[in-house]
């Protein structure tokens, strides 16, 4: 085992100690981010959303940012404004939150739309265009956005169209009641958090996201991931199939997912294993708005899709 | 046509029969399910006997005139039909069912059953045909839509009890390429779909306790709009999202909420001297008024109550509690 | 009935396949039939497709009832009977017509299409010959596509590929038919009734008159062939005998009503010419063979009938071809004597007709006591008389002898045998009037003669007291050409049209052509009970019987089914690799050990929950799994030390343990493997 290899398993291993009982939700979020997508966390408040993305962003050894998205929140307050200097008799652009390595964007979906879009465009292009020039984004460039349920009074929920640029969506669910217990005697998550050091850094991250593009995926496993898209696309309770970006998506997912289990190629279970996270956005029954049956129709589609031998 | 009767009364029997048989035979099917042999079956048609028939006669008069033409243009024929047996059987064999999906529906309308197959060797999706005996004995029957590899079917069969309506053995036919042979499949799926109870009644939505002679209609100062989504022909323009439209986003409507929208309780035992059907009919018709308006409501049933609520998902809950109340579970 | 909606389009479209098919059928009888039998079946099919394309209607049910009822008497007045091959195969046309008007769906389709396969079968029965065997390919091809079109509306919508389809199908079973036409069981005789032939065909008649025998002349046809077992006649010798003819009224000479038996064999030194014949169809069931008939071949007796007249009768007139083997004389010595009731029918002539040839033959007599010398008296009045021989002479009246003898002097072969038979007659020699054939010709690809209709021929035989009946040909003595050379060259080209069977490449290519058809209609359609026998002997099954053929055949047709099913499957692909196929059984077996939905499970994961119900097995499974996940998924270089073959060997060697552990313990508990599948 590579030097890479070690540090990454190291890495799983210190978040392991940080958020407790949550193993596939962590390695799911840090496939998220060697896959280059971007990550959402969606659940109801004081779960430790805001904990995973801080132990992430320590153990990764990024520089990291956090904003926290509310109602009156301006495009400018995220991404930088331009101010003209006296000086120098020309505007000067001051940077953003986002120019960061790995953005915490708390509660996005308390922001308005407008907020909300300038991320996302920021997001999607790693680039900011302000005032006829781009500013482009550090690399790696992360954005962990964490939201709550939709029924919550007073937010703006992500269009569909949005949800799509986020490869990922997490869900943490309440601890298991006795690790819970454990989390009510500790002191508090700063303790923790605080005791993480960094085990990677910006190019060893950029050197695994490398790597994940070098997982082979085999010709059968195409024939398999495109089975399990075709199904979606012919599924009458479902308002729209996987489009071919979310395809690709999980692909890279799959990938990612195959380079933490130690695998030379990705394997079905590999597909399998990240297919909830990165579909269950993205799939919306007919009929329903509770974006949360997305879960239920990945189910079904992983026990109605064969796998080819 | 009176003739035919005994004979449908044979069919039907001899079908039923068959039908039990396979059950026993092949077991309870998980979906997805992949036809094998052993389970498929194959007979001739009406047609293929015909057809039988006309190449006997073809190779007995080949025989009796002692005309070789004759008997091997029958022997051509005989060969030809043979083969027609083992295309037909192809055209099922190794097909996968790949979901079955059953949509609930009122009492009296129309359930939605979809099922969708994969690899499919057909030269055409209507290649195949889906069928199932409804519970009057109609037998109901779809060809197969969409790609000729991946056919779906929907059978739209009407329920008339509320309740759970269990799936009945579906059949799986294909005759083509010939029309000679009929090779089917049955299939037997634990599936079934809820019916909700038919909405009937005249009694009066029961007024809402807390504002009492708020008009409806006029909340607009109060309201705010809180979620988007697809617009739908009949949406009111003025609900549409035009800014994100602009964007160049699909046009939405803006779903709005009354934030102090009408709050009704509907209490089964408030309609007193109505018989349980109709009582529970009577609700049905409430909560999906109640929905169409947007107001919120709480639905009462005894031994089981569903708190305050609105939307599309408080509606489904009513709904399904509506339709399995007072039955035996 | 109201007037039924149009079809559907998707079925509108397969339906132009049958409505082709049957006017394909129709087609094949079409030059057989009256024409308003084709144009009946024309007008329905413009009328069908324009009811098809616009908005013509279709006729109500009561004027189909009405136009039904009408075709049938029709057709039953003007064919005298509904049953024959053509009344019946004019019904099938008309009522197939008329069906076309009411087809709307798949079933009618079928029913034209049925109607289709009876019009061919029928063409078959009527005309067999090698040059038809295009047309009824292309008719079976036809109504095969048709059935396909009406089974797929993937192929209904392409008659294209519904012929493509009909073709691959019937290649298909081109090995099935050829197998059970070789060895399927055959009847000694047949069950019922051949079809009459109904129709005038060309070829001598019962009856002569000036100028019958002209018509003949003209025309190509084949009359019949002949194989000679041994040496062959030489062209003088090639009389063929027909009918032979004893009244005579003036004009007219016809066959009589005298009583005739079977002939005994004759005597004679030359020994025995056998002759192998195939007899085209004459619709009266005259049979010829080399003049003089001793016997017929025992098999063929029962068939086949020489009477005292040394006449060859079939006891039934064919519609097809007939093979019979006879044995014939040079030089026959007929020792039987001439009854008295004989005498008088062949010395009878009407009364009051031709008196200047009765006195001519009185004055001949007078001076010839002998009757040979009589007879050569007449011949060399004949020869002298400046008689012509000539295809076209004109008219006779109703003293036919007188006329030609004294005003025309010009004559065929069948105007001079009438004249010198009644010259004998009235010298008091009984004479007889023989029609037959004179010459044929050698098809050297074929090795047998071919005698033609062109080649009819008529002479006369005295009886001789000392030699019995003996052949005298008066028309040798006028053209004495006619012995050795066929009429073609004898004759001026404008009788014969300028035919093209003159010039000596066509005449060759020709003989090739009829060589292939001879044998296409000895070898294929005349393969019989007997072809068959020589078969089986010759395969070395000398004693099958046709409970062993029954066995073959069904031997046959099983082997080919399974062909069909192995290339099927080829063609649809689903002969999967067979480690996959191996994977698949374990997968299988996993799912009957009580393992929840194997089929979705990757490999790794699959080992995992099958190691929780079989312990023991839990290493082999994950070993497994891991090599096939790296052959199947992994880089190409992490599978290098795996052998596919070796692995599928592996996972055969664990099927039957895990079968066998599923068999003695119930470990199926689907709640924990289900539990297992979602965790």
């Amino acid at each position: 085992m590579d030097r890479l290899a070690a540090s990454l398993s190291a890495s799983l291993a210190a978040l392991d100690r940080v958020i407790l009982g949550k193993p596939v939700q962590l390695r799911l979020a840090l496939a998220c981010l060697l896959a280059r997508g971007h990550l959402l966390l969606e659940d109801v408040p004081g779960v430790g959303k805001t904990t995973l993305a801080q132990a992430l962003a320590q153990v990764l050894g990024l520089a990291t940012q956090r904003v926290q998205f509310t109602s009156d929140l301006l495009p400018a307050d995220v991404l930088g404004v331009s101010i003209f200097d006296r000086h120098s008799q020309a505007f000067e652009f001051r940077p953003g939150p986002v120019f960061t390595q790995l953005l915490l964007a708390d509660e996005v979906n308390r922001a308005s739309p407008r907020t909300q879009s300038a991320l996302l465009e920021a997001m999607e292009e790693q680039q900011v265009s302000l005032d006829g020039s781009t500013h482009a984004l550090p690399a790696p460039f992360f954005v962990v956005a964490t939201q709550n349920p939709l029924e919550q009074a007073g937010t703006y929920p992500l269009p569909e169209s949005q949800l799509d640029r986020f490869l990922m969506r997490i869900s943490l669910g309440y601890p298991a009641p006795a690790l819970e217990r454990e989390v009510l005697q500790d002191s508090g998550r700063h303790a923790r958090t605080g005791g993480l050091e960094a085990v990677l850094d910006p190019a060893a991250v950029l050197a695994l996201q490398a790597r994940v593009g070098e997982i082979h995926v085999a010709p059968l496993l195409l024939d398999y991931v495109q089975a399990l898209i075709a199904h979606t696309r012919r599924d009458a309770t479902l308002q729209l199939g996987l489009s071919p970006r979310a395809g690709q998506g999980l692909v890279r997912a799959a990938r990612a997912w195959a380079l933490l289990q130690g695998h030379s190629g990705v394997l079905p279970e590999d597909v399998q294993a990240v297919l909830p996270a990165v579909a269950g956005h993205r799939l919306v029954p007919r009929g329903h708005r509770d974006r949360d049956a997305g879960r239920d129709v990945v189910a079904a589609l992983l026990a109605a899709v064969p796998v080819p031998a | 046509m009176a003739a035919s009767r005994p004979f449908e009364w044979l069919r039907r029997r001899g079908e039923s029969v068959a039908q039990r048989w396979s059950r026993r035979r092949q077991g309870l099917d998980r979906i997805p399910l992949t036809l094998h042999t052993r389970r498929l079956y194959i007979l001739p048609t009406a047609s293929g006997l015909l057809f039988a028939a006309t190449v006997l006669a073809i190779l007995a008069a080949g025989l009796n005139y002692a005309n070789g033409l004759v008997l091997l243009l029958g022997f051509f024929l005989a060969g030809t039909g043979l083969s027609g047996l083992h295309q037909t059987h192809r055209r099922l064999l190794g097909l996968v069912v790949e979901s079955l999906t059953l949509d609930g529906a009122h009492a009296g309308s129309a359930l939605s059953l979809r099922l969708c197959l994969g690899e499919a060797r057909g030269q055409a999706a209507d290649d195949y045909q889906l069928s199932l005996r409804d519970e009057h004995g109609k037998l109901l029957q779809a060809h197969g839509e969409g790609p000729a590899e991946a056919p779906t079917f929907t059978l739209l069969p009407v329920a008339t009890q509320r309740g759970r309506w269990q799936l009945p053995p579906l059949r799986l036919d294909c005759e083509a390429p010939t029309g000679l042979f009929r090779c089917w499949v049955w299939l037997h799926m634990e599936a079934s779909a809820l019916v909700f109870p038919r909405p009937a009644g005249n009694t009066p939505m029961p007024a809402a306790p807390d504002d009492e002679g708020h008009a409806e209609g006029s909340t607009s100062g109060q309201e705010e709009w809180f979620a988007l989504r697809p617009f739908r022909d009949g949406d009111s323009p003025r609900h549409a999202a035009w800014k994100s439209h602009a964007r160049g986003q699909p046009l939405q409507s803006r779903e709005w909420r009354g934030l102090s929208g009408n709050r009704h309780v509907f209490d089964y035992t408030q309609l007193a001297g109505l018989d349980l059907e109709s009582r529970v009919s009577q609700l049905t018709a409430w909560v999906l008024e109640a929905t169409r308006r947007g107001d919120s409501f709480a639905l009462q049933l005894p031994g089981r109550r569903i708190e305050t609520g609105s939307g599309a998902q408080h509606q489904q809950d009513c709904l399904e509690a509506l339709a399995l109340h007072g039955l035996p579970t | 009935m109201t007037v039924a909606a149009p079809a559907p389009a998707s079925t509108e479209r397969a339906l132009r396949l049958p409505f082709a098919a049957l006017a394909f059928g129709v087609l094949l009888h079409a030059d057989r039939m009256p024409l308003w039998c084709s144009l009946t079946a024309l007008a329905a099919l413009i009328w069908r497709l324009g009811a098809g394309q616009t908005r013509w209607r279709l006729p109500p049910i009561w004027l189909r009832t009405i136009l039904t009822l009408a075709l049938v008497v029709l057709v039953g007045s003007l064919f005298r009977s509904l049953g024959g091959l053509t009344a019946g195969s004019a019904l099938l046309i008309t009522m197939g017509s008329l069906k076309l008007l009411e087809t709307r769906t798949v079933r009618d389709g079928r029913i034209l299409v049925g109607t289709a396969l009876f019009l061919l079968v029928a063409a078959c029965l009527d005309r067999q010959g090698l040059a038809r065997l295009p047309l009824y390919a292309a008719s079976t091809v036809l109504s095969v596509a048709a059935l396909l079109a009406l089974g797929s509306s993937a192929i209904g919508a392409s008659p294209r590929l519904a012929v493509l389809r009909a073709g691959r199908d019937l290649a298909f079973a081109l090995p099935f038919a050829i197998a059970c036409f070789l060895f399927f069981p055959r009847f000694a005789g047949p069950l019922w009734g051949a079809p009459e032939g109904s129709r005038a065909i060309t070829g001598l008649s019962d009856e002569m008159s000036p100028g019958s025998i002209t018509e003949l002349a003209i025309s190509d046809e084949i009359a019949f062939r002949v194989r000679f077992d041994g040496r062959a006649p030489s062209p003088r010798q090639r009389y063929w005998r027909g009918p032979v003819l004893h009244d005579f009224d003036g004009f007219t000479w016809r066959r009589g009503s005298i009583p005739r038996f079977q002939a005994a064999p004759l005597a004679g030194d030359g020994g025995t010419l056998k002759q192998d014949i195939t007899l085209e169809p004459n619709g009266r069931g005259f049979a010829f063979a080399l003049d003089t008939p001793d016997s017929v071949e025992p098999s063929a007796a029962t068939r086949i009938l020489l009477d005292t007249d040394r006449q060859l009768r079939l006891l039934r007139a064919p519609s097809q071809p007939v093979r019979y083997t006879v044995f014939s004389r040079l030089d026959p010595q007929d020792a039987t004597a001439l009854r008295a009731w004989q005498r008088k029918a062949d010395l009878d002539l009407p009364a009051r007709s031709n008196p200047r040839s009765l006195a001519l033959a009185q004055a001949l007599r007078d001076s010839n006591p002998r009757d040979a010398d009589f007879a050569q008296a007449a011949l060399g009045y004949l020869r002298r008389g400046d008689f012509r021989y000539s295809l076209t002479p004109p008219p006779l009246q109703q003293d036919s002898v007188d006329d030609l003898l004294f005003r025309t002097r010009e004559g065929f072969c069948g105007h001079f045998a009438s004249a010198f038979a009644l010259l004998m007659r009235a010298g008091g020699v009984p004479a007889r009037v023989v029609t037959g054939y004179l010459g044929g010709e050698w098809n050297g690809y074929g090795g047998y003669f071919t005698v033609r209709q062109a080649e009819a021929h008529a002479w006369t035989e005295v009886w001789l007291e000392d030699r019995g009946w003996t052949r005298i040909d008066p028309t040798t003595v006028v053209q004495p050409a006619r012995l050795e050379a066929s009429l073609r060259t004898l004759l001026p080209d404008e009788s014969f049209g300028g035919s093209l069977l003159q010039a000596p490449w066509t005449r060759s290519l020709f003989d090739y052509w009829d060589a292939g058809n001879q044998w296409w209609q000895r070898r294929v359609v005349g393969f019989n009970l007997q072809s068959q026998r020589g078969l089986l002997d010759r395969i070395g099954l000398p004693d099958a019987d046709y409970r062993l053929l029954a066995v073959l055949c069904a031997g046959v047709a099983g082997l080919w089914l399974s062909l069909v099913a192995w290339r099927l499957r080829r063609e649809t692909g689903l002969r999967r690799d067979p480690l996959s196929r191996a994977w698949n059984e374990l997968r299988e077996a996993l799912a009957r050990g009580g393992v929840a939905s194997p089929q979705q499970a990757g490999p790794l994961d699959l080992a995992r929950r099958g190691a929780q119900i079989w312990p023991d097995l839990g290493p082999q499974l994950e070993s497994i799994a891991r090599d096939y996940a790296n052959l199947r998924y992994a880089a190409e270089g992490a599978a290098d030390g795996i052998d596919a073959q070796g692995l599928r060997h592996r996972i055969r060697l664990l099927l039957p343990r895990l079968r066998r552990s599923t068999m003695h313990s119930k470990p199926a508990d689907p709640e924990r493997a289900t539990r297992s599948a979602h965790r």
